[in-house]
């Protein structure tokens, strides 16, 4: 009996080992980056996330073999879905297997294992060199952004660029004119075109079935596309956080924002605006617009060229413009929807060892910002992706290049933040025109430049609280003093430390 | 009276009839509507609320999907994955289980304690990612099939399911002559076909559906199983999770039936092994193996 136990163990202790054997040796195949020595090719490996259908293929893109011969380098990039970017990267930072180039987006630039690691100098600090390469100095002219990119003043790699004005009023032109409205200008007009739109039929289809304003109000991470900030703005207010009396403070803690919730609860009342603004999921956010049964929505401008397909298929006569920047008493103003960055390009001293290394790492992007590699990225090769007609140049295979470069081009190469394509599209020139409009009247976010550990370890869970109170209060559910209520509680749950640590950092880094 | 009585189980047969016709309907109402949503035009998709019988065919979903070879690729990938992680999992979790349902092995209990325990803590992800990575199993299959190798939940079950073969029928074959192995091979496992049957399919199922630990462990995308791929398209598709600047002009979201080809495209497989397995789920082979 006993024997016979003794000998089950050694079976099973002999099978555990037998079986992995196969795989120690395909487990090794894992290149090493090699520095290449004058005139050949050097070996950048890169690790990136994409958000298509599948990863731009590497062999055999001729748009990638032209970067490469251009930049006398050999890139090799390890790719991973948008959506599990940060667990991967998570476990990448940990195990120390960062590769030369890491792509850090916006949302994770700022999270505790990022600044953590910047701070324990694993990643080179660009900041200190940017001036020894013209080409990227002079295409980073935006300081505000260089600014917001940093940690604790210092710059750890290279901003991806992006438009800073980036939201705004879609409207459809078709129902204004239909009505004989003029384009809203103001926060009054944006009610008065949501009422016209609402009442007088604007599909004149004898039924009163259309709203005025597609409204979405659920989710705290994505704020800037309720409309309320760029609301808020317009009447002078903050763009999430400002400065009132040489302190930080949240807009929610501020009249003007009292006062567009309470524009909203108007239109809730008078049902111009759909009523289950609190309960829409983020996917089904365009449904009443694109369904044609809604008139204006505040969004995010890059979504209007590629998210309403299904509006033109249903009503082949729509068609949608943008408003400009709204005016209040301080002028036209909107908010900055973003820092102006979308996370960085990072380089590891651990994949990167030597300053020579560093150096050449810094060369390839220096070259990418050439004109000629820009235009490369935007309109890939005449012959295959595009053809020039009457001095533009045109898309031949538009589908091809993206195949090719999406998913690459912008987010581990350097792009300008409006990419400026031909003029045959006449929403993108739409979009892009607001892009630059915008730019001039941003409210920036002071939050953008400065770190609270609070609130990356708080902030999304007790921002809860005012996302719920404010839906509450439009619903009519709570009154003022309710909303006071919840925005004390926010200020009891850790609040009050996000503000003193954004007002300590501002008065250390925020003047420059 | 007998004539009530007849009438009576006529009215429970038929009443019977459509209760469970109704339950089955339910079933595979959702399943058709799928079906039949994934080949509806969209924006048939968008006005109706329900789709059972699409006004044309559209397949343009499907073509989206296929317009690329990583997908039948992947397919491929994903079913050696499951059926050699079935495998190896069956085969552990068997070796496993005999011992510990033999009333003799010494230490049994404090090793059945060691199983649970892994039920109740584990080391989380980045350990898990830095033991796989040390074993050099980074980039392979193994790192799929190895970590994950037994269930410590399946291991249990099957354990108590052996359990249930008496000891008296183990010592006769071992008193005609035959070892551990074959008492395994010959014996146990024949005798638990419906048991092997059932966790093959648990394990099946897990391997087939499982995406992020090839994320996590694997650079090479063309190692990828096709659930990372008909995700991502799920995502792109349910609308606008691309990077902040829209990319080039021919910018594409895919149609909302493109979500409901994938659901199929994910399920259908998993389904046909279902007939398969079924012939295993009979019981009452062990009835009468030991007497008196």
């Amino acid at each position: 009996m006993k024997h016979r136990g003794r000998r089950l163990y050694i079976a099973m202790a002999v099978l555990a080992v037998a079986l992995p054997a196969g795989g120690f040796a395909s487990g090794r195949n894992e290149a090493a980056p090699k520095g290449g020595e004058a005139g050949k090719p050097f070996t950048i490996t890169m690790f990136s996330p994409f958000y298509l259908q599948q990863p731009p293929k590497l062999d055999d893109n001729k748009v990638i073999k032209k970067i490469e011969d251009y930049t006398n380098t050999k890139m090799q990039i390890d790719y991973v879905p948008s959506a599990n970017y940060r667990d991967k990267l998570n476990v990448i930072i940990a195990s120390s297997q960062l590769p030369m180039v890491t792509v850090v987006d916006g949302s994770i630039l700022k999270t505790g294992n990022i600044v953590n690691a910047a701070r324990a100098g694993m990643f080179w600090d660009t900041g200190a060199v940017l001036k020894d390469y013209p080409g990227i100095d002079k295409f980073y002219n935006n300081g505000l952004m260089l600014a917001n990119c940093s940690i604790d003043g210092k710059l750890y790699g290279l901003p991806r660029p992006r438009p800073v004005g980036r939201v705004g009023l879609v409207y459809r032109r078709d129902w204004l004119k239909a009505l004989n409205l003029k384009v809203p200008a103001t926060m009054n007009d944006f009610y008065e075109t949501a009422k016209a739109f609402t009442k007088n039929d604007p599909d004149k289809n004898g039924k009163n079935d259309t709203i005025g304003y597609q409204f979405v109000d659920t989710d705290s991470t994505s704020p800037s596309i309720n409309g309320i900030a760029t609301l808020v703005c317009s009447i002078g207010g903050l763009n999430y956080w400002g400065l009132k009396d040489g302190k930080a403070v949240p807009d929610f803690m501020t009249a003007e924002y009292m006062e567009v919730l309470k524009l909203f609860k108007r239109m809730y009342q008078e049902k111009l605006l759909n009523l289950d603004f609190g309960m829409a999921l983020g996917s089904k956010r365009f449904e009443m617009f694109n369904k044609g049964l809604a008139g204006m929505y505040f969004g995010t401008l890059s979504d209007v060229p590629n998210q309403h397909g299904d509006l033109y298929k249903i009503v082949p006569t729509a068609q949608l413009d943008i408003a400009p920047a709204l005016t209040g008493p301080m002028g036209q103003r909107t908010n900055a929807a973003n820092p102006g960055h979308n996370g960085m390009v990072m380089f590891s001293k651990s994949a990167v060892k030597t300053e020579a290394d560093f150096k050449k790492v810094m060369d390839f992007y220096n070259k990418i910002v050439d004109p000629e590699m820009q235009k490369l990225m935007t309109y890939g090769i005449e012959g295959i992706h595009f053809a020039v007609e009457n001095g533009q140049p045109k898309y031949t295979n538009a589908k091809l290049l993206q195949d090719e470069t999406a998913d690459f081009a912008n987010i581990i190469m350097l792009r300008p933040a409006v990419v400026e394509t031909s003029a045959d599209n006449e929403i993108k020139n739409i979009m892009n025109a607001a892009f630059r409009d915008n730019e001039k009247y941003v409210v920036p976010n002071i939050a953008d430049a400065l770190l609270s550990p609070t609130a990356v370890e708080r902030g999304g869970e007790i921002d809860k609280i005012i996302v719920d109170a404010r839906v509450k209060f439009i619903m009519d559910a709570v009154d003022e003093a309710g909303f006071k209520k919840a925005v004390d509680e926010w200020v009891g749950r850790g609040g009050d430390k996000i503000m003193a640590e954004y007002t300590d950092q501002y008065l250390k880094f925020g003047k420059k | 009276m007998s004539r009530t009585r007849r009438s009576n189980s006529l009215l429970f047969e038929i009443g019977n009839r459509v209760f469970l016709f109704l339950i089955a309907a339910a079933c595979l109402l959702p399943f058709l509507y799928v079906a039949a949503a994934s080949v509806t035009p969209p924006e048939e998709l968008l006005v109706k609320r329900i789709v059972l019988i699409p006004s044309r065919v559209d397949l343009a979903a499907y073509r989206y999907i296929l317009s690329t070879k990583i997908i039948l690729q992947s397919l491929g990938v994903s079913v050696y994955i499951t059926a050699l992680g079935t495998l190896i999992n069956i085969a552990m979790t068997a070796v496993m289980a005999y011992p510990l349902s033999r009333r003799n092995l010494r230490g049994r209990r404090q090793l059945l304690w060691m199983v649970v325990f892994t039920m109740l803590f584990n080391g989380g992800m980045i350990p898990t990612y830095l033991v796989v990575s040390s074993l050099h199993l980074l980039n392979t299959f193994w790192s799929l099939w190895l970590p994950t190798a037994i269930s410590a939940f399946n291991l249990i079950l099957m354990r108590n399911f052996f359990q249930e073969i008496p000891d008296e029928l183990v010592e006769a074959v071992k008193m005609d002559g035959a070892n551990d192995w074959q008492v395994l091979l010959r014996i146990i496992l024949p005798l638990s076909l419906p048991a092997v049957a059932t966790f093959s399919l648990f394990y099946a199922v897990g391997h087939w559906n499982s995406f992020f630990n090839a994320i996590l462990y694997i650079r090479d995308t063309a190692k990828w199983p096709i659930q990372v791929w008909l995700r991502q398209i799920v995502l792109l598709s349910s609308g606008g999770f691309a990077d902040a600047t829209a990319i080039s002009e021919a910018e594409y979201i895919p149609s909302q039936n493109t979500q409901y080809a994938v659901i199929l495209f994910a399920t259908v497989p998993v389904l046909m092994i279902y007939p398969f397995l079924q012939k295993y789920f009979a019981k009452g082979v062990l009835v009468g193996s030991v007497k008196g």
